[in-house]
């Protein structure tokens, strides 16, 4: 019974892995395999019934009607259906649709009970084609709800394939089924097969309830389904349309020109004509039931949904080519004409339903729940009736100048195939956007184009006159930005303030503007010793920037005052504003500043160094650079980044390895721009330097210009350090870079793989983790490496992609969002290669661990580690794949266990260059000999202590 | 102390759990080791502070006079307002027994939060929960 039971399960999971069916996936499949198959016995014995019935009746010619009065009744119920769309919720709208064509098929048995069959005859031949569309609506509606994107890609053409599996058990039954009840009864058997499609679909809804991706987006989009108007004008709805509608046309020329040939071939013999068609539908539904269910979703996954667009409209184009051009050396009317034209149509009947059917459904995806739904609607009842309008129309047309035949249509179809090509190739941008659209987060913005009107000056001024200083200074700032012209005149008027936030605000503006009119109230604000001596200060630069006649013996005066702010501004002012003579005039102060014994002078100098802001002017930095005291060193720091001299960059890199002044080097560091970039690079290639300098490095240049950063990053794009490559691609990411030659694509490629075998090896490091033993810590930490690995990949894939996404694939990925993460991941479907996909995928999708692992091995092989020796293994990484923590936390716990066969792993690091990893490494040394020196070594080669 | 041993203490404070152990190890390097004996006084009501400390081993006490307000154990911290905003001390701080301390300093601690926004969530999440507890621990 337990084998029994084992083998099942087992033969389940080998039937889920042909299928391409994830685990959580099996049911919902399963019930909407069963709404298509219900639908196609439904389907088959409606159109086998009706089209008998009114061939009956009326003659065959008189079909013409009936595809008019189809078109007509699609475009008539379309309508309603689009208008309840607005009022019930999808799932209910689906399930009411359903129970009202049911009954209408009940009610056409009923007419037909009542002795009427004329009406009967001509409704059914009618209604069925908006059946037809009315169901299908309904039901793939409802699958693009179940189905995120990425389920829809893969599961989409098995669902499909339960239709053509009804198409052909039916079909075969056929003969029994009219022998047993009659050809008219066969309506209950569609409504029967019509009633197990709503049984299902209800089903359906319910798992729906309970749990679906798409759920949450039910509930929380408000938007209202678009009207007609609006969807003519969307970038995104109008080409489905025309693209669906141009495809439908071509269908229905092909089914000319076939007709056409079948009908030449055959002549007035019925019985050889219907047996062929019998054979070639019963053929192409064998076949497109086969690639529906084993290689649609494989197919797609591998060459995407923009490409598979092109298939069939390609291959058709190539077949009308063949039919067209073909007259020229064979017969219109022959067997060799016959025998393209047939290839043709099957390659349309298979590709059509296989391939395009499912990848075109995928692009509804992106779209808001509410405006798919209407835009699939829209599709269905607007573009394919008028595809088959028009359709029709260029048929009667066409026959009025040429003789309607496989070559003539032919000719017709390469026009509409060229520009249905077109279409479809300016749909990609257009995708890639809908999907951005669907990963983006909306977010509040201030408008500041407030100033630019009457209004919103009128608004500010007001904001200016304001006695919170936060309202002056925000509006000083605004006005700053958007009119600047107008700031200078309220300038003196704001001297006036009690403020003296606002005072500063103003005169630092004063400084840079130098409006005339202020002059007088800045230097009365310079000279009041009972102002606010920060206030004084900011007032003594404006002055100096005013270049009033004699200002320069007013600042000289201020050199000799006792306040030490006054005299650092003064020193400043003289220096920024009055060139060599001001430098002659306050150099002698200042000397006296730079070589005082008194931390706060010579910090006073430092900050004036950083204040005039003269690159010329590093020498003193140099030394105060090192000086003995930390605050003048910091301001010493604060005022390299104003200078940005390159020859400070040596004294710079101690700075960088102190987190208490990293960030103020990098600031510096960057500050020195593409003149410091040989010597930079030296130093991050020199192995001997400590890893937070050469980080400190790298975030440096990446503030600097693009143009300047991109190249040196790129150079270090193989750095050894791992932390320094994740850094590099985070960078490059947000710098904007795309790899545009092959050898840059190639070196990225390769990068990919390097990276994508690193997190094979950290997953098989924590499968090999023993759950019984203390390595908590070192769990964490592989998890931890293990995220970065998956960033550092997830930004090499985006440099292959556009720009503009960037930011939106790690938020879509790392989320919680499951629809966002379905998402994300078609975004990199779109435009990752195959080979990029089969090693970045995995790593990417939710899968149970053991899945990643078993696919990521299937191209990493042999990267399993031992349970016995993950330590070793973790410990003995090299740096150029992992960061020193988790070796660090190995070592430890390899000292903690006191294992002698570790000790020259261990020898080997105490010497390493990172010091975490050396102090760790020596004292797991001394562990070991202190245990062997105390007998304590039981332990056998290779394992661990039990617990 | 092991600077992975001071890592391993440092992520069992609440304001530091659960960070990235690279980060943690940095901060380890960066803070600073102090041996109190029983009964110094680690800092004084009315000091100008600007560091925080984490009780790596030992008990401390804080008090305000002889007004015991808290006594802390192992992998407990004390001074994070004053290492947020240096200020003066609100109440004293006395080893009750050999302590070891690692002592964090404002700008250290800025610059990890600058570095590390999940700090800085840590934090703001840790603070508003003892402002919402209404503790009269205001460390």
């Amino acid at each position: 019974m337990k084998n029994q039971a084992a083998a099942s399960i087992s033969m389940m999971k080998k039937v889920q892995t042909l299928l391409d069916i994830k685990t959580g996936e099996v049911k919902v499949t399963a019930l909407a395999l069963a709404v298509t198959f219900c639908h196609g016995v439904s389907n088959v014995y409606l159109f086998t019934t009706s089209h008998s019935l009114f061939l009956s009746v009326f003659e065959a010619k008189d079909l013409a009607y009936t595809y008019i009065g189809g078109a007509l009744a699609v475009l008539l119920v379309g309508g309603v259906y689009t208008g309840l769309q607005h009022k019930v919720s999808p799932t209910k709208l689906v399930v009411w649709t359903l129970l009202f064509l049911l009954l209408t098929l009940l009610g056409a048995r009923v007419w037909l009970f009542l002795g009427q069959i004329r009406g009967p005859a001509a409704f059914l031949a009618v209604w069925s084609v908006a059946y037809s569309t009315l169901t299908y609506m309904s039901i793939w509606g409802l699958f693009g709800q179940v189905f995120d994107t990425r389920q829809a890609k893969r599961l989409f053409g098995l669902i499909g394939a339960g239709e053509f599996a009804a198409d052909i058990v039916a079909g075969v039954i056929t003969p029994v089924l009219v022998s047993a009840i009659g050809s008219i009864n066969l309506i209950l058997i569609a409504a029967m097969g019509l009633f197990g499609s709503v049984v299902f679909t209800i089903l359906i809804t319910q798992a729906l309830n309970d749990a679906s991706p798409q759920a949450e987006s039910v509930k929380s989009d408000d938007t209202p389904a678009p009207r007609l108007g609006e969807m003519l004008r969307d970038r995104y709805a109008l080409p489905l349309h025309l693209i669906w509608g141009l495809s439908l046309m071509v269908f229905y020329l092909m089914d000319m020109a076939f007709s056409n040939q079948v009908e030449k071939h055959y002549g007035d013999d019925m019985d050889p004509m219907t047996s062929f068609l019998g054979v070639f539908f019963a053929v192409g539904s064998a076949v497109n039931m086969v690639v529906q269910t084993f290689s649609t979703g494989r197919v797609l996954d591998r060459i995407g949904i923009l490409k598979a667009l092109f298939l069939l409209p390609g291959g058709v184009l190539l077949g009308c080519i063949a039919m067209s051009s073909g007259v020229a050396f064979v017969p219109r009317v022959g067997l060799a004409m016959f025998a393209m034209t047939v290839g043709c149509k099957m390659y349309d009947y298979v590709l059509r339903n296989a391939i395009h059917d499912p990848a075109f459904q995928v692009l509804y995806q992106p779209l808001p729940l509410v405006k798919r739904f209407a835009v699939q609607t829209s599709v269905l009842t607007r573009a394919e009736p008028g595809a088959a309008l028009i359709g029709g129309g260029l048929l009667l047309l066409g026959r009025l100048y040429f003789e309607v035949d496989a070559a003539n249509v032919a000719l017709i179809m390469i026009v509409i195939l060229s520009v249905q090509i077109v279409f479809t190739f300016s749909l990609r941008e257009r995708y890639l956007g809908q999907l951005m659209e669907a990963l983006k987060k909306r977010r509040l913005e201030f408008s500041e184009r407030l100033v630019w009107d009457e209004g919103g000056q009128h608004l500010l001024l007001g904001f200016l006159k304001s006695n919170h200083p936060h309202e002056v200074i925000y509006a000083l700032s605004l006005m700053e930005k958007n009119a600047p012209h107008t700031l200078s005149e309220h300038l003196p008027d704001l001297l006036l303030h009690s403020s003296p936030e606002v005072l500063k605000e103003v005169l630092a503006r004063i400084e840079q503007l130098r409006p005339p009119l202020a002059l007088p109230l800045v230097r009365t604000i310079m000279l009041n010793e009972a102002m606010d001596p920060s206030v004084r200060t900011a007032a003594v630069l404006a002055y100096s920037a005013m270049d009033e006649a004699g200002a320069e013996d007013t600042l000289v005066d201020l050199l000799s005052q006792p306040n030490k702010d006054m005299v650092r501004a003064a020193i400043i002012g003289l220096q920024k504003h009055f060139g060599i003579e001001g430098i002659i005039a306050s150099g002698e102060r200042f000397m006296e500043m730079l070589n005082s014994q008194y931390p706060e002078d010579r910090e006073a100098a430092a900050y004036i160094l950083g204040a005039v802001g003269v690159s010329s002017m590093y020498r003193p930095l140099r030394r105060l650079l090192q000086d003995p005291c930390a605050s003048v060193r910091w301001a010493a720091l604060g005022s390299a980044v104003e200078l940005g001299n390159p020859r400070l960059a040596l004294l710079l890199l101690p700075f960088l390895g102190r987190p208490d002044t990293r960030r103020r080097a990098i600031r510096a560091v960057a500050a020195m721009g593409q003149p410091a970039l040989e010597y930079l690079s030296w130093v991050v290639s020199d192995c001997d330097q400590p890893r937070e300098v050469v980080l400190g490095i790298l975030k440096a240049v990446s503030l600097m210009p693009p143009p300047v950063a991109v190249p040196f990053l790129l150079e270090c794009l193989f750095h050894p350090d791992a932390n320094a490559r994740s850094l590099i691609l985070n960078r490059l990411e947000h710098l904007g870079y795309r790899p545009e030659s092959i050898e840059d694509k190639q070196l990225l490629s390769g990068l990919v793989r390097q990276e994508s075998s690193l997190a094979a090896w950290l997953l098989s490091c924590l499968r090999a983790l023993s759950p019984c033993q203390d390595f908590g810590l070192l769990s964490r930490a592989l998890e931890e490496e293990s995220h970065r690995c998956r960033n550092r990949i997830l930004s090499l894939a985006s440099l292959f992609g556009p720009i503009r996404i960037r930011g939106n694939l790690h938020r879509g990925i790392t989320g919680d969002d499951r629809v966002h993460h379905a998402y994300t991941l078609e975004m990199l479907d779109s435009f990752l290669s195959g080979d990029l996909k089969e090693l970045i995928f995995p790593l990417l999708e939710d899968l149970p661990q053991n899945e990643r692992l078993e696919r990521l091995s299937r191209v990493h092989p042999g990267l399993e580690v031992e349970p016995s020796l993950v330590l070793e293994a973790v410990a003995g990484k090299e740096d150029v794949w992992i960061s020193p923590w988790p070796r660090a936390v190995a070592v430890y716990l390899m000292g903690k266990s006191g294992n002698p066969p570790n000790k020259a792993l261990l020898s080997r690091l105490k010497g390493h260059r990172t010091p975490l990893l050396a102090e760790t490494a020596l004292w797991a040394l001394s562990k070991i000999k202190s245990r062997c020196d105390h007998g304590w070594d039981h332990s056998e080669p290779g394992k661990e202590k039990p617990c | 102390m092991l600077t992975i041993e001071k890592a391993m203490i440092l992520n069992e404070v609440d304001f530091f759990s659960g960070l990235p152990g690279e980060l943690l190890s940095e901060m380890a390097v960066a803070a600073t080791e102090m041996d109190v004996p029983a009964g110094r006084k680690v800092t004084a009501e009315g000091e100008y502070s600007s560091a925080m400390y984490v009780v790596a081993s030992g008990r401390v006490r804080i008090h305000e006079g002889q007004k015991v307000i808290r006594e802390l154990t192992e992998r407990r911290s004390f001074g994070t307002r004053c290492a947020l905003d240096p200020q003066d001390r609100s109440s004293s701080v006395t080893a009750m027994e050999d302590c070891l301390l690692l002592k964090i300093e404002h700008e250290v601690l800025f610059e990890f939060i600058a570095e590390s926004p999940a700090l800085a969530n840590r934090i703001i999440g840790s603070l508003c929960r003892r402002i919402g507890n209404d503790s009269p621990y205001q460390e």
